[in-house]
């Protein structure tokens, strides 16, 4: 309640009930007496997301500022006061325009670039079509998405989750339906943290004991000049035929070049260490903010959550089914756990093959080759977010 | 009855957004761009020899999986490092 308000009620009231008075329309201006029921569940939520990235360590840089965000997002506070992300002029806003705009997510890519090491992946390019074959996720879900009713902007949206690449889905949102940031955003980050979850069923589902014991030539050793070349030629390519990709691959192979040039090496640390920790920061407590229970908790988020798990999970089954059809063809074979590192939450998903491959053969090491379709997928997603873009922009 | 009309007009809906020509064209797109991507990485040893008669490496630096050249006492302070790591696992399991 405005200032103004509380000293009118102060000059009506007599000198007995002053202070009671003062008191009560001091105490409807707190949060405990604005708090709704959904405000309390979105705080309970937040908790819990702070909660699972402290005690069980799932994607702690996300899961802790995305938390933190829900319970500042969910302080109710009297109208008028500008204080929430959706309140111009309000701090949180100027940090949330960040998101809104599409900023965020390729400076996330930068960094992202900055720390990526192609080199697994460009000493056995073949396993780059897991990462293209886990993109089907997307479109499933996307087919999903329409047939619950779902615009095509925004069927498109909830598609993406299935890139398993937060700040994929982030910007492709902020472009094709803005209304839906929050939840698409909190459930692609709650289903990158549950990768470990959410995949191993999936995975055991699809193969056989005796393809999960495939062993794998160990990479070859990949040149300097191979991994010059490489963000330069994939960029263009990328870029050429999907120029919607161009804002996030081109800051991925732009941060990818400044490591392996060695002739940045201050701004590629810069990259992958300030700038990437301070853009997730923002990011996250901004998407954490937006998602207010009057605006979040809507049967349409329950929607999107469901159709980002059915996402997520087809993905993962896209790469491991299309690493068994490979293998039809290959004199090489590919142990088919390593498809499900197609979805891109790197490098989770690549450790989740690794995991479940020790568990049949603990002398098998499938990390290094889990990284190439884990970092194809990033690609894949940005690229598939790109033709999103394109086709469906209003 | 009501069910397969609500499925038939849901489906409609994909029909309408041309949901499966969106699916196809994507999937082919990203599987071209990746495919294209991964011909070139394919080729890109054969493509740098020629390279390398004109600009000839100076200092070809390599990473990742390959074995640097390090000094005795590196190795011995690494051997040392996991034989002390080892040792605290094998107490905190006792």
């Amino acid at each position: 309640m405005p200032l103004f308000v509380i000293q009118h009620n102060l000059q009506i009231n007599s000198c007995d009930g002053l202070r009671m008075d003062f008191f009560w329309a001091f105490f409807k201006t707190t949060g405990f007496y604005l708090l709704t029921p959904g405000n309390a569940v979105m705080i309970v939520i937040g908790i819990l997301f702070i909660s699972l990235a402290i005690i069980k360590h799932y994607e702690p840089l996300l899961l802790l500022p995305i938390g933190f965000g829900m319970i500042v997002g969910n302080i109710p506070y009297v109208a008028g006061m500008n204080l929430g992300v959706y309140d111009a002029g309000s701090v949180w806003n100027y940090i949330y325009f960040g998101v809104t705009k599409g900023i965020f997510p390729p400076l996330i890519f930068l960094g992202i670039g900055a720390m990526t090491d192609f080199s697994t992946m460009l000493s056995n390019p073949k396993l780059i079509l897991l990462g293209a074959a886990a993109q089907i996720g997307i479109f499933l879900t996307l087919i999903g998405a329409l047939f619950l009713g779902f615009t095509p902007q925004e069927a498109s949206s909830i598609g993406i989750i299935g890139g398993a690449d937060g700040p994929t889905a982030i910007f492709l949102t902020s472009k094709l339906a803005p209304h839906l940031l929050g939840a698409v955003a909190i459930a692609a980050y709650s289903y990158m943290a549950l990768v470990p979850v959410i995949q191993p069923p999936v995975m055991y589902l699809l193969t056989t004991k005796k393809e999960r014991l495939i062993r794998m030539k160990p990479p070859r050793v990949v040149s300097k000049r191979e991994k010059i070349f490489f963000p330069i030629i994939a960029f263009l390519v990328c870029a050429l035929i999907v120029p919607g990709s161009l804002s996030l691959v081109g800051m991925l192979f732009f941060g990818n070049l400044l490591k392996e040039s060695f002739v940045t090496e201050r701004l590629a640390q810069t990259a992958r260490t300030a700038m990437i920790d301070i853009v997730t920061m923002l990011l996250g407590i901004t998407v954490g903010a937006s998602t207010q229970a009057q605006t979040f908790l809507t049967k349409q988020s329950i929607l999107i959550f469901a159709l980002g798990a059915t996402s997520f999970a087809m993905a993962t089954a896209g790469g491991v089914i299309f690493a068994k059809i490979m293998n039809l063809f290959v004199k090489d074979k590919i142990n088919p756990l390593i498809g499900a590192a197609g979805v891109s939450a790197v490098p989770d998903s690549a450790r989740v093959a690794q995991i479940i491959g020790q568990r049949e053969d603990p002398h098998n090491h499938l990390l290094m080759h889990a990284m190439a379709p884990n970092v194809a997928g990033v690609v894949g997603s940005a690229i598939a977010a790109g033709f999103l873009w394109s086709f469906l922009v209003k | 009855m009501y069910l397969l009309l609500n499925l038939g007009h849901n489906w409609q809906n994909v029909v309408n957004a041309n949901g499966v020509t969106i699916t196809i064209i994507g999937m082919l797109l990203v599987f071209f761009s990746l495919a294209l991507i991964s011909l070139i990485i394919g080729s890109t040893p054969y493509l740098l020899k020629l390279v390398e008669r004109f600009l000839p490496v100076e200092d070809e630096h390599f990473s990742g999986n390959a074995v640097q050249k390090v000094s005795e006492s590196e190795v011995v302070v690494a051997i040392s490092a996991a034989l002390c790591h080892s040792a605290q696992s094998a107490n905190k399991q006792l």
